[in-house]
C-alpha cells in the first residue's frame, strides 16, 4: 500500500467493500470476528508495537550508514506483514483470558467491547501523533526562538500541510518537494474514500441517516485524531449500534 | 432496500471520483513535474556515482531479496522516502509523523476487516 498509496488502495478497497462484503449488510453475524484472540489488546498492542513502531523509529533514527538507513526502509516497507505476524504470534499466546469461544457462543455485547478496545486503541495513537504536530507547529509559531531559525521557517501549517496544485505541469524544485505534495494527496484522497466507506457502512447497514451531529462528530473527531481517527469512530458506532442497540432493542 | 442500494451506487460513484483524482495528484502529478523520468534513470544508471538518493552521496541499493522485481520496487521506495527522515526536508519528516500515527487507526480498521466472520471467505479483505 505504501508505493501505490493509500489514496489509490482505498477507494478500490471501498469499492469491492461495499459491493461484494456480507460484512457490509445489515446481516449482524457477519460483522461479529471470527475469534476474540486477534482482536485482544494483549496481541494488538505488541503487534503494533514491534511490527510498527519499533520500525518506524529505526526508519527515523539518523544511522551513519546510507546502506543501513536504506535497509530499514525496507523493513518499515512490510509493517502490515510484520504487524499481522506478531498478531498472530501474540494470539496464539495463552493468556488466561476466554478467548476461544466461537461467536455463536459469546455474547454480541462482548465481541463489541474487544472490537471497540482496538478501536479506542487505534483512535488515541492517531490522537497522539496529530496533537504532537500541533504542538511542534504551534511551538514554531509563538517561538521560534527555541528552533533554528531555518527549521522554525519550515515548520509551518501551510508548508507541513497544504499542497502545491493538484494538477500542476511545473517542473519540480526537488524530488523531495514533490514527494510531499504526493504523500499529502495521498492521505487526503485516501481519507476522502475512507470515510465515503464508513459513512456508507454506517447508514447501509444501520438504516440511519446522516445527521448534523454525525457529521460534527466526523468534523471534531478529524480535528483531534485526524480523519483516520474519525474512520474508526464512525466503524465503531456502526459496531455498536448492530451489535449492542440493535440486540437491546430485540 | 432500494434504498441503501441507491446509496451504494452514489458512494461507488463517488469513489470513482476519489480514485482519479488520487491517480491524477499523485502518479499523474509525479510524471508531470519530472519525478518518473528522474527515478527511471536513478533506477536504470548503472554508475553507482550517479545514481544516488535525493540530496545525498549515498548510492542507491539494488539488491535485497535477490528477485529483481521486488528488488526494484524496493530500490524505488528508497529513492521516494529518502527524504522523508534524512532531515533535508523538516516540513515533510513533521507531516511523517502525523501520517504515521494515521497508519495505525487505518491499518487497524481493515486488520478488523479480515477477521469479521462475513469476511472468511473473502480474498480482499
Amino acid at each position: 500500500m505504501q508505493i501505490f498509496g493509500y489514496g489509490n488502495i482505498m477507494p478500490i478497497y471501498a469499492c469491492l467493500h461495499l459491493f461484494t462484503s456480507p460484512a457490509a449488510t445489515a446481516d449482524t453475524a457477519a460483522i461479529r470476528p471470527r475469534s476474540l484472540a486477534p482482536v485482544g489488546l494483549d496481541a494488538v498492542v505488541p503487534a503494533f508495537g514491534i511490527g510498527y513502531l519499533i520500525p518506524s523509529c529505526l526508519f527515523a533514527y539518523p544511522f551513519a550508514s546510507g546502506a543501513l538507513r536504506q535497509w530499514l526502509v525496507v523493513l518499515w516497507q512490510g509493517f502490515p506483514h510484520n504487524v499481522v505476524g506478531w498478531q498472530y504470534l501474540f494470539s496464539r499466546m495463552p493468556t488466561g483470558r476466554s478467548y476461544s469461544a466461537p461467536p455463536e457462543a459469546r455474547s454480541w455485547s462482548r465481541d463489541y467491547r474487544a472490537l471497540s478496545d482496538v478501536y479506542d486503541f487505534a483512535f488515541r495513537v492517531g490522537a497522539a501523533a496529530q496533537i504532537l504536530v500541533y504542538a511542534i507547529l504551534a511551538a514554531a509559531y509563538l517561538i521560534p526562538s527555541v528552533f533554528p531559525v531555518a527549521l522554525a521557517d519550515t515548520l509551518t501549517f501551510g508548508d507541513v500541510f497544504v499542497p502545491g496544485h493538484f494538477h500542476s505541469h511545473r517542473k519540480m524544485d526537488s524530488l523531495g518537494s514533490a514527494m510531499h505534495t504526493m504523500f499529502l494527496y495521498d492521505q487526503y484522497a485516501g481519507s476522502v474514500a475512507a470515510l465515503i466507506w464508513a459513512v456508507t457502512l454506517y447508514v447501509t447497514s444501520t438504516g440511519k441517516p446522516v445527521t448534523a451531529r454525525l457529521t460534527w462528530d466526523v468534523v471534531r473527531w478529524s480535528l483531534l485524531a485526524g480523519p483516520a481517527g474519525a474512520l474508526v469512530r464512525v466503524i465503531q458506532l456502526r459496531d455498536r449500534v448492530l451489535l449492542v442497540d440493535d440486540k437491546k432493542k430485540a | 432496500m432500494s434504498t441503501h442500494r441507491t446509496t451504494r451506487v452514489a458512494a461507488g460513484l463517488l469513489l470513482t471520483g476519489t480514485l482519479v483524482f488520487a491517480l491524477d495528484s499523485m502518479f499523474g502529478q509525479l510524471y508531470r513535474v519530472g519525478m518518473v523520468d528522474e527515478t527511471l534513470r536513478l533506477l536504470a544508471s548503472t554508475d553507482p556515482a550517479l545514481a544516488l538518493l535525493p540530496g545525498s552521496q549515498t548510492p542507491v541499493l539494488r539488491v535485497f531479496t535477490g528477485w529483481q522485481p521486488l528488488d526494484m520496487l524496493l530500490s524505488l521506495s528508497n529513492i521516494m522516502f529518502a527524504n522523508v527522515a534524512d532531515g533535508t526536508r523538516p516540513e515533510l519528516s513533521l507531516y511523517a509523523v502525523q501520517f504515521g500515527g494515521q497508519l495505525v487507526p487505518i491499518f487497524a480498521v481493515l486488520m478488523i476487516e479480515g477477521l469479521r466472520v462475513g469476511n472468511a471467505a473473502g480474498l480482499f479483505f
